[in-house]
Order: structure tokens, then sequence, then C-alpha cells
């Protein structure tokens, strides 16, 4: 038996080898290929690390070992490797999700393999559950690759309190840049970022990187001047630059700035810059030499650093030497020496940089080439006049020969300002008290304005620039955004939601109507959201694109969603593993469901949903609906008559609230368990055999229903107090009497039709034999709020409620102002005899329009 | 008789309200709890004006609260009970200038009313664009030129 001490893995081209080492230094090895058959191989390299770590059984001791260690052994494997280790058996199948490294590589894998990656990657790495990632390493290339994507992963990573960034990127012709997200500049966590191939480095205002120690830029795109320089000055703990420019095309650097305050010693490997123009160098580097050699070509120069004699600035005609050092005036002399062309010599301080005294300064043994022969200008901008400042004017002076002007500018720290200042103060009477006010405050009253206010407020000063970044309730677009302003908002949102400052998002709604927003940025958005714990999220997205894909799959596992609204193109695909522990209100409307199950396998993983819209689409080719939540209240469905379903699975034992919308003419089956906490219902129903439906429903208080079925008699709502019966159909009126006839506590009854019934002529109806039990003892109220145009049937049906509700106090009849001028209609129904005498008849009139 | 109590303005003006009235402000509500507002209660940074404005919309929404309590039967089952009529008073309330707003937010602030802070914040700036808010708050900017191009260029959305 042999304890293990060492395993190794390496990859051979096809094939795969496991070293395994034992304590006592026995070495075995084990090679693995080729690679379609992982699942054996890995079985097989189960069994070997059982050899050397415990015994020679054929137990599967190693699914015991604590995740822990698993997740270590499987670190010690390509992430490829790690990741098909996920069909062994159901307790490795997340495992692999729980690596803190990861590394994907599309360079040596040819293009179908790298789709698949692609789509892996996608779905899976919103789910990731390492709490931190330490590395994530990407090869990139292939024609199939979008910047959205990677940028997207990038965000995921960074999600995971990242360490490591690497990014190799080939683009493919035509070259599709990669930009990378805003949030990697405010990394707290990222200690080590390496970028190589073509990226383009956009660097918002706000940047921040602590922990950043290694920082390594190859063959990158700087997108402004000053961003490389924005980016080092917010590296406080930079300790390994390597900088390596792109020098060919058009894209040649020809202006370089450096500042880096860190006094550590580091190394830069920069390339050398054959096409510098000019560059801007404020750094505290002890070696700089590499530094320097290769920036020697430019023309001009700004320079606050150590520098050593050697170096030869052919081409430097302008030169600015920040003096705030005590060794500033040698270094100038050597800078002096190396510049023979020179014609323009600034000395000044450069912003922050407080000026000490200088040394004492040697007289150079040869004076420089370039005050013989080159120099016309000196300036010098903070002059205080101390005696090492004189003596480097005196000695300039005195050797230049080409010499036109000399400038020197000092302070004049002895003029009396002090009355000038007074006078100065009292101009601003008017006093800015709304800046005074505290964060939360402002937040506050920047969340009652329109999100698009509350962000141009960023103008107004710097105390309101990033206030705005603190809303928790966003809302972005609106139905008619013009295409223009879409894509000003695309490039807003990528910019700016990856670094909102606003720990959690309460409420985060999206409406997009047009091609501009992509599925990416969508879902980049979501992911945002996702990641600042959102409560509510709602987006309504007209698509025309074919990939309606939007939604992260984190957000199927968002612990903190409450609402979610979802309406238009946007397709619902549920991953394995889903739960939304406190979602209690979903709104889908017009949305695509991935097959069948998706809805069932979403509701399934909501405990506690108490409110659920489902509206399908037109064009939706669901079948069954099955709605099986136990916590559910409040249930509308909407079914348009196009779609040809099947019928309804429904176990609700908690619902308060039922609507049905069911256009659908055919015959289809209702699988309804009772609902015995059932207050109100609302149908709208098409299908032939009602039964089922009714019986579930019986302990309604409040009932609006319109049914081309005929309601069966003998069902009794014991507890239906309000009534309301759309009058639309031509058997309307024999309907409501049977309702009549079950209902015998009804309070309220309401005729009218619902939104968008046409109303037809009524067939004549069938007195009732016996007048329903609730007209004698309970009817209070009759309404009669659709269109009543006094038909016969109409008239017959007040008529015959007037005379037999015993206790009807209030009868109200509401008809267009068209019907009106039938005033004998009006008075036949006034003069008609009621049975309840202190009842009273209404009636009103609402204009047509 | 109610129990009262007394609040006392920055300028030293005593304002006498019912107990009821002012536990509408959850700060006074802590004081009395704490048995800590015998002598009238010291109000340094709220002026008379302000106060008075302050007390009568307490006063108001006591009694809308006590009005809805009385007719708690017309709920409908979802609870439903929008007071249009207090809404309205509400509105009207707020119409006043805007130093007194800002007194009666920063007062609404300090007395923890959430009601009165609420829509104090709301009519802060409702309908206004950033050059109104400028202009009404006397905010000045302290971007440089390129500046502020740069923050416009960020944020370009907002600034169509």
């Amino acid at each position: 038996m042999y304890r293990l001490a060492q395993l190794y893995f390496s990859t051979q081209g096809e094939s795969h080898l496991v070293k395994l080492k034992s304590e006592n230094n026995h070495l075995f090895s084990l090679s693995l290929h080729p690679p379609s058959s992982l699942g054996y191989q890995l079985l097989k390299l189960q069994r070997w690390y059982i050899i050397g770590f415990v015994s020679f059984s054929d137990m599967d001791r190693i699914s015991g070992l604590s995740d822990e260690l698993l997740v270590k052994i499987l670190l010690l494997v390509p992430t490829k490797v790690a990741v098909s280790t996920s069909i062994l058996s159901k307790r490795w199948e997340c495992l692999w999700m729980w690596l803190p490294k990861l590394k994907y590589d599309f360079r040596g894998c040819p293009e179908p393999e790298g789709k698949r990656l692609l789509l892996f990657l996608d779905r899976n790495l919103p789910l990731h559950r390492a709490p931190v990632i330490e590395s994530f390493r990407l090869e990139l290339y292939g024609s199939y690759l979008t910047p959205e994507n990677v940028k997207m992963w990038v965000v995921i990573a960074l999600s995971h309190c990242l360490r490591e960034l690497d990014i190799l990127y080939e683009s493919y012709p035509p070259s599709k840049p990669i930009v990378l997200p805003s949030n990697l500049f405010t990394c707290k966590s990222l200690s080590v970022l390496k970028l190589d191939g073509d990226i383009i480095l956009d660097v918002p205002r706000m940047v921040s990187l602590p922990s950043l120690k290694t920082l390594q830029l190859q063959s990158v795109t700087y997108s402004k001047d000053e961003t490389l320089q924005r980016l080092l000055y917010n590296c406080p703990v930079l300790e390994d630059l390597m900088l390596h420019l792109r020098d060919y095309g058009d894209t040649m650097q020809k202006y370089f700035k450096l500042v880096d305050d860190n006094d550590k010693s580091h190394y830069c490997l920069i390339e050398h810059m054959p096409n510098l123009i000019e560059a801007h160098l404020d750094v505290s580097l002890t070696h700089i030499k590499s530094l320097i050699g290769s920036i020697t070509s430019v023309k001009r120069l700004t320079i606050c650093s150590r520098f050593d004699e050697g170096f030869v600035f052919n081409r430097l005609e302008h030169l600015k030497v920040c003096i705030c050092n005590d060794h500033s005036s040698n270094q100038l002399f050597r800078l002096l020496k190396s510049s023979s062309i020179l014609q323009e010599l600034n000395l000044f301080s450069m912003e922050d940089h407080e000026p000490q005294g200088m040394d004492d300064w040697n007289e150079p043994s040869t004076v420089p080439e370039c005050l013989l022969s080159s120099l016309q200008t000196l300036s010098w901008s903070t002059y205080t006049g101390e005696p090492q400042e004189r003596d480097i004017v005196v000695y300039i002076l005195k050797h230049a020969l080409h010499l036109k002007t000399a400038r020197i500018k000092s302070y004049e720290s002895a003029v009396p300002k002090f009355d000038m200042l007074k006078e100065f103060v009292c101009i601003h009477v008017k006093m800015d008290r709304i800046s005074g006010l505290s964060d939360e405050l402002l937040v506050k009253i920047l969340l009652f304005v329109p999100t698009k206010v509350a962000v141009s407020t960023s103008i107004l000063s710097k105390r309101w620039e990033y206030l705005w970044m603190w809303l928790p309730r966003l809302e972005y677009g609106h139905k008619d955004c013009s295409e223009p302003e879409s894509k000003r908002l695309q490039c807003f949102l990528d910019r700016n939601l990856p670094l909102h400052r606003a720990p959690v998002i309460e409420s985060f709604h999206l409406e997009l109507d047009n091609s501009v927003f992509k599925p990416e940025n969508i879902k980049m958005c979501v992911v945002n959201a996702v990641y600042h714990s959102v409560r509510e999220l709602e987006i309504v997205y007209e698509s025309y694109s074919a990939k309606p894909n939007i939604l992260p799959s984190n957000l199927y596992t968002c612990i903190s969603l409450v609402i979610l609204k979802l309406d238009g193109e946007i397709l619902l695909d549920v991953p394995r593993m889903v739960s939304l522990p406190s979602l209690k209100t979903m709104k889908l409307q017009k949305v695509r469901y991935f097959n069948e199950e998706i809805l069932q396998q979403l509701l399934s993983s909501c405990p506690v949903l108490e409110d659920l819209v489902v509206d399908l689409d037109e064009e939706d080719t669901t079948r069954k609906l099955t709605v099986v939540v136990p916590s559910l209240q409040s249930l509308s469905l909407v079914i348009p008559w196009s779609n040809d379903i099947y019928g309804f699975v429904m176990d609700t034992p908690a619902l308060k609230y039922f609507k049905l919308v069911d256009d659908n003419q055919k015959s289809h089956y209702c699988l309804i368990e009772h609902m015995p906490n059932l207050i109100e219902a609302h149908l709208d129903i098409a299908f032939p055999d009602i039964k089922s439906l009714i019986g579930s429903i019986t302990s309604v208080k409040r009932l609006s229903i319109c049914s081309w079925a005929m309601f069966d008699e003998g069902f009794v709502f014991n507890q239906l107090e309000h009534l309301k019966v759309c009058i639309c159909k031509d058997h309307s009126s024999n309907q409501l009497f049977r309702l009549l006839k079950s209902s015998s506590i009804l309070q309220e009854l309401n005729l009218f039709s619902m939104e968008h019934h046409e109303p037809e002529a009524m067939d004549d109806w069938n007195e009732p034999s016996t007048v329903p039990e609730c007209l004698l003892s309970s009817l209070q109220t009759l309404s009669w709020s659709g269109e009543y145009i006094g038909e016969p049937q109409e008239r017959d049906i007040v008529v015959y409620i007037l005379k037999h509700a015993l206790h009807l106090k209030t009868a109200t009849i509401k008809s267009y102002e068209s019907a009106v001028p039938k005033f004998d209609m009006l008075q036949e129904l006034a003069l008609s005899s009621r049975a309840s005498a202190a009842c009273q008849l209404m009636f009103e009139c609402a204009s047509e329009d | 008789m109610s129990k009262k109590i007394i609040f006392e303005s920055s300028e030293g003006e005593s304002f006498e309200v019912d107990e009821a009235v002012a536990l509408e402000c959850q700060t006074i509500k802590n004081m009395i709890e704490d048995d800590c507002t015998d002598g009238g209660i010291p109000l340094a940074n709220v002026n008379s004006a302000t106060l008075t404005k302050v007390i009568d919309y307490c006063k108001k929404h006591v009694e809308a609260a006590a009005a809805a309590e009385a007719n708690a039967g017309d709920k409908d089952i979802y609870g439903a009970n929008k007071d249009i009529e207090l809404k309205t008073w509400d509105e009207e309330f707020v119409k006043v200038d805007q130093p007194l707003l800002f007194d009666l937010m920063l007062a609404a602030n300090f007395l923890i009313i959430p009601g009165l802070l609420d829509l104090t914040c709301k009519t802060m700036m409702r309908g206004k664009t950033v050059l109104q808010i400028r202009e009404i708050f006397h905010i000045k900017k302290d971007y440089t030129d390129a500046e502020e191009a740069e923050v416009r260029k960020e944020n370009a959305w907002a600034f169509e």
C-alpha cells in the first residue's frame, strides 16, 4: 500500500498523462487517451488514485471524499476534464462548479467544439458556485465568438471576487475587438490582469484597482490617449508592469504617458516604440533603463523621474522637467546632455508634486551641446528664488548661445489680497443648500424623478457625479424609443450598469422596442441586476431578431428575486438547477417557452409563489398547461383562440383569485383540483365542457362569467354574493337564470359586457317555473352596465327581477345616449311593478365615446 | 381630554399639540415612550413657519386615519381604499415656495415623518430638467469644460 504524496497531470497532444507519486517516491504513471472516452478514462484515473491513496480496493472511495478535497483534485486536471466528471454520478454533477480556477481554450479546438464551448459558457458560467474565482483564463479565437459573449463572461467572473484575469484574444478577421466591461476597472479583488490581443481598454472616469499587483498589456488598444495613465494612476500597489505596445498599422503609438507612484522595484518590459512622438513620465522607479530606452524617439518629453546617463534623445525638441526632487538639478543636466537638438526647456512642478529643496548641483565639466547650438526658449513656471534655482538659471543664461526668451514665473505672496477676496465671496449670496444634504436624502429625492433626469444631474457638479449610481430603482427605455436613443441607451447601460453602486437594486425595469439591443446586451443588463440582488425585474421586449434568448441562466437561481414580469418575445429556457426561493409574483406575457415542460419546471421551483399570470402568445404551441403550486393565491391564464390547447392540470389549493380567459373553442380537459379558499373568479371561456371547472370554483364570493357553454344546473354557489354576467351571447338570459338559481345568498347582480365582447341579440327566455331563492331573500342591488338598449328580452329580465326581488334596494340601468330617446322604454320600466317598495330605480346615461 | 405635547421652534415660540398628532413623528414618538417630553421639546433646527406647516400636516393625517378607520367596512376584498381626498390635500399642502419646501423636507427628515418626507422629496425636483435644477438650487459647476464634456459623453443617453 502506498500513500499518495503528489499527483501530476499533463496534456500531451491528444492524450492526458497522469503521474502519481507516493510518499516513498514510487512513481505511477497512466496515460489517458483518446479524449472521446473521458468519462471512462476518469474512472480509470479514479482507480489509480485510490491505489495511490489508500488501498487496492475497487470500491468507489473517492466519491465519499469531502467536496473540498474533490475540488482540489479536480483543480489538478484541465477545466474541460473537470467538467466532464459531471457525468460520473449525481455526486459529481455540480462539483466542478466549485472550481476556483477556470481556463477555457478556444484556440486549440475546431469550430464545432468551440461553438459548444461558447454555449456551455453562456449557460453555465452564470451558475458557477465557487464564491471566489482565483483565476479566469480565456484563450479566444473563432469567428463565432462575439465581443458581447466575452464581456459577459468577464462580468460574471468579476462577480466572484476574481483575483486573476488572463485573456488572450486572436481576433478572427474582420477584427471584432473586445471591449472589457467597465466594472473590471473597479474590481477590488483583482490582483493580476493580463491582456493580450485585440482588446480595447476603455477606462471609465471612476477607476480603482486597489489590489492590482501585476499588469501585463500586450498589443491592446487604448481608447484614448490618457487611458493608460488613468489606469496606472489608480493602481496604488502595482508591482509588476509589462507593456507591449502595438507599433504597426494605423494604431501606431505616438503618445505615451506613465504615472507610477509606487517606489518598489518592478520590472518593465517595454518594447521599443519607434514612432513615439510624445511621452509623459511620472515614475518613482529606481531601475528605469528599460523604460527610458524605449522612448528615445520622442520629440516632446515631460518627465519626473530618475534618469541615467547614456541615452540619446536625438529628436527631442521640447523638454519639460519637473523640479520637485532633491536630485532634480542633476537630473536636468543629464537630460540636457542627452538632448542635442533641444529647442525649448520648461522647468515646472507636476500637479500634486510638492517641490522639495534641491541639492546643490555640480556644475557640469562640459557645457551640454544643446545650449551651444539649439536652445531658444527657457521658461520656469514655479520659481521661488532659492540659490540652487538661481544657479541653474544663471548657468543657462551664461552658456545658451541661441537663447531668445527666458521667462521666469513666480508667486506674489506678499500682495494683500484679503479685501479682494472678501468682495469676491459677497457675489455668491445665493446659497447652494441642496448639495449640502446627505447622500441618502439626495438619492431619495432623485428616486422621484425619471431615471434619465436623475442621471443627467451628474453634470451639475462633482458632488452629483455618481449620486445617481446609488439609485435602488432603475427604469430604462420606453415604448417609443427611437433608434438613436436606443443606441445611446445601450452604450450607457453597457458602461454604467456594471459600475452601479447601490448594493441592492429594488426594481429594474427595461422596455425595448427595436433591434438595436442585441440579446447579449440585455442579458448583460440582467446579469448585472442579478448581481445587485434585484428584487423586481420587469422586461418588455419586442424583438425582430431570431434569437430572443435574453435571460442569463443565473436569473433562475436568483435568491433575491420577488417579482418577475416578462412581456414579449423572450425565451424561457430553464437550467437544470433552478431555484427562486423568494419569488412571489410572476407575470409571463407572450413569452416563448423552450419546450412544454419549462413552465412547469419553473413553477415547481418557486416555493412561495403567490401571484401568477400566464398570457400565451398567439403563435404559442403549448398544448398542456400545468399549474401545481401549493402557495399560489392568484392565478390568471389567458389562452388565445389560435392556441389548440389540449387541457389544463391545476392543483392550487390556496388559490383566492382565479382568472381564465380561454378563447379556444375546441374541447379540452380540465383537471382542476378543488380550490376551497377561492374568493373571486373571472371566467371568459369558449370550450364546451365546463363541468369540472365550475365544480372546482363553487366556493367563490365574487364571480364574473361569460361562457359559450351552458352552465349545468345542479351546482350550488352557497357563498356567492356578487355576480357579474356577461350578456353578449344569445343564451345569456337563460344562463343568467340558471346562475341565479344556484346562488341562494346573492346580494348584487351586475349585467355587463366583457371587454371586446360584441353583444348579440339574446334568445327569448323561458320564465322560470319557480322564482330563484336569492330574489326572494337576499338580492339588494341590480345593475345593468352593459349597453341596455331596451330590447324585449332585456326588458323582460329587468321587469322579472323588479317584480320578484323582495329586498331590492337599488336598480341601476346604464344606457348610451343614442338609446335614450326611447323614453317609453324607460317609462315602461319605471312603471313596472316592484316587489320591494324601498327599491330605487336609477337610469344613467353615458356618452358614446 | 387627550395629553398635550409642547414643541418649541428655533425662534422660541411654543406650539401645543395633541399627543396623537405628535406621535406622527417617529422621533417624538420615541421621546414620548422614553418619557422625556416634560417641559416641552425644543426643536432648534425647525423654525416657526415650518413647524406650523408640519403640525398642519400631522393633524390632517391623524384625522384622515381616524376617518378611514371608521369607514373600514367599505373596503373591498383587496383592502384597497384609495383616499383621493387626502392625496389632493397633500398636493395642495406642498404648493409652497422652494425655501419652505426645503425646510419642510429637512424637518420631516429630522422628525422622521415618512409620509411628509416622501411628499417633499417627490415635489423637490418633479418635472424639472437638469438646467432648471441647477437654476433653482443654485448648484455651481465645479467641472472644467473638459471634465464636463467627459461626463456628458459617459452618460450621453441622458443628455439628448
